[in-house]
């Protein structure tokens, strides 16, 4: 098959396509999933900076 | 060469332009280690890839298909499937915000703040600093044997040059600016990768003609006699697996395949590009463009790198490997005489690209480790933490490229750049990846089984890459100095052992006693985390 003489090698040639596959269905499906609590996410992202800043001035 | 030496300057510019913007935007420490974390999940996926993805990977991997035939392309699929959608699904999601809740910016302080453990900080930044240069020098190699090849020029020669260009570029960039221009370098690294495979499959009749020739090929009397060491050590053409059992057969799957395509989901520079994305949707679009871009690269680099050797024996009468001189030559050897010029000259901006986007990130890293996880974190130094981070990533630069040079001095015919690579990605496995799991999914695994985990993982690993696994013991010298031997089981009955990868041995070991300590806390009903800082990490989880 496809000119490979052993079958794992045609399964690993496969399984690669396959799993490139896997992930374009899996992103595309989920594409505007895991962004409900955004406006959450922001502020922690602030309040992540905040701290930081805060850090690096003692520093 | 005038229109080659053009080109590389106009890419070195714009590399060097947008290090500079990374320069500019540098601030604070904060955003120097970590960087801003709402960057777009393309330029996420892409800087992740172009991290992932090395001259290691085209140069030493490709190699590596070239001379144990296209087996390799398991590793490609572990790549995909571990690398990318694991990663990034499984734990990814966990890792950024977990690492938003525990205010981390490295890996070691991800699992040093998880796990309450000054010690885990910097014994994971030591792992870092000293062992990290390994895989450096395989990316430095990979980048350096090509120039070398192309441009006709000594290797101590391109080596420095090659050096110096990522010294100073890194040296102008924090981690955002590097973000920007590991995407522009993934566009370029995408684009040379897409054109070698139409090339090579185009020159050979086709996808199916093409492995049809490279099947035949270990028909040949010629090239059977040219492989016969190999075929008694179980090889049986490249377009089959090895004997299973045999010494090739442990050597594709144990080390090449196993050692780096589970090693890289306990990457350090990697983990960390989890935590730069805002939320949960970026990187669920991240693993589309992140899936086709490992296929691209190093599904390519295989394919390629194995097909090489149909070229080869029809223009020179060798196979690769004698025709290449050397394992990781055969990539290089090839684009310098099959591929047209101009294209030449786009391959070697692909391998610049992949090895400096690799490269930056591992100084990063490295010097991260020296600076916040050793010196400020773990030792309890006061100030000057950006003087001692760039210190280190100036040591470990130094460190890298001699060790790349001392690589000239190995056995050729060995695959040094995957050895190298796999010997990093496999230690990193055995001491971070239990510990890295129960960080993100075990709430009642305490710190002393993450903590002994990691120590047996880290010591059951060198010890194996020192003494008993002779593709590397018999290389570092140690072994042969203490007890006259390249294996300390070599001739005995246990000598099948030098021919397993330590990954085999010591990620089950770390495994086990990580989750024997779990055990035994569970039957005693003990914790040594509070229950307040456990629902703290856990937060939103």
């Amino acid at each position: 098959m496809l000119g490979l003489s052993d079958i794992w090698i045609v399964t690993a040639y496969l399984s690669c396509i396959a799993a490139a596959a896997l992930c374009v269905v899996y992103g595309l499906k989920n594409w505007n999933a895991g962004s409900e609590n955004e406006i959450q996410q922001v502020a922690e992202e602030k309040l992540w900076q905040k701290t930081e800043n805060e850090m690096d001035e003692k520093m | 060469m005038i229109y080659t030496t053009i080109v590389t300057l106009v890419y070195l510019f714009a590399v060097a332009y947008l290090g500079f913007i990374g320069y500019r935007q540098t601030k604070t420490t904060g955003d120097y280690l970590v960087a801003g974390r709402q960057i777009h999940p393309l330029i996420m996926a892409l800087s992740y890839g172009a991290t992932f993805i090395s001259t290691s990977a085209i140069v030493g991997f490709g190699g590596a298909a070239g001379s144990l035939g296209m087996g390799v392309l398991w590793l490609t699929f572990l790549n995909i499937f571990f690398g990318i959608f694991i990663a990034f699904v499984i734990f990814g999601k966990r890792t950024r915000k977990m690492g938003h809740n525990i205010d981390a910016h490295t890996f070691p302080e991800f699992l040093s703040v998880r796990y309450r453990s000054r010690f885990m900080q910097g014994f994971a930044g030591a792992i870092i600093f000293f062992f990290m240069p390994i895989y450096t020098a395989a990316v430095i190699k990979g980048a350096a044997d090509f120039i070398q090849s192309y441009f006709s020029i000594p290797f101590e020669i391109s080596l420095l040059f090659f050096v110096a260009i990522v010294a100073v570029y890194v040296w102008m960039g924090g981690l955002k600016g590097v973000m920007y221009t590991d995407a522009f370098q993934a566009v370029i690294m995408f684009v040379g990768m897409l054109l070698l495979l139409i090339f090579t499959y185009y020159r050979l009749g086709g996808i199916t003609e093409a492995h049809q020739q490279l099947t035949d090929l270990i028909n040949n009397e010629e090239v059977q006699g040219q492989v016969a060491k190999l075929i008694a050590g179980g090889f049986r053409g490249w377009t089959s697996m090895p004997v299973g059992g045999s010494p090739i057969w442990w050597s594709l799957v144990s080390t090449i395949v196993f050692g780096v395509g589970i090693g890289v989901l306990a990457q350090p520079q990697l983990v960390v590009r989890f935590m730069t994305v805002r939320s949960n949707r970026e990187l669920n679009r991240a693993v589309v463009s992140g899936g086709i871009f490992i296929l691209m690269m190093t599904g390519v680099a295989f394919t390629v790198g194995a097909l090489s050797n149909v070229y080869f024996f029809k223009s020179t009468g060798k196979i690769a490997l004698l025709a290449a001189g050397a394992n990781d030559s055969i990539i290089p050897e090839y684009i310098k005489n099959y591929i047209p010029h101009w294209f030449g000259t786009l391959f070697l901006l692909t391998l610049l690209a992949a090895a400096m986007s690799t490269l930056s990130s591992q100084f990063h890293t490295m010097g991260t480790a020296s600076g916040r996880d050793i010196y400020e974190k773990s030792l309890g130094g006061k100030g000057g933490t950006i003087i001692v981070t760039r210190f280190g990533m100036l040591t470990t630069v130094i460190i890298s490229t001699l060790l790349a040079w001392l690589t000239s001095h190995l056995d050729v015919s060995m695959a040094i750049i995957a050895v190298g690579t796999a010997l990093f990605f496999g230690l990193c496995a055995a001491s971070f990846l239990p510990a890295y799991i129960g960080a993100l999914y075990i709430k009642s695994l305490p710190r002393a089984a993450a903590k002994w985990g990691m120590i047996a993982g880290f010591t059951v690993s060198t010890f194996w890459i020192f003494f008993i696994h002779e593709k590397e013991s018999s290389s570092l010298q140690l072994c042969r100095f203490l007890t006259g031997k390249t294996s300390i089981v070599k001739d005995t009955s246990l000598g099948y052992l030098a021919m397993i990868d330590p990954i085999f041995i010591a990620l089950p070991v770390s495994f086990i006693v990580t989750f024997t300590i779990w055990a035994i806390y569970r039957a005693k009903k003990k914790h040594d985390l509070d229950a307040s800082h456990i629902d703290r990490c856990f937060k939103g989880i």
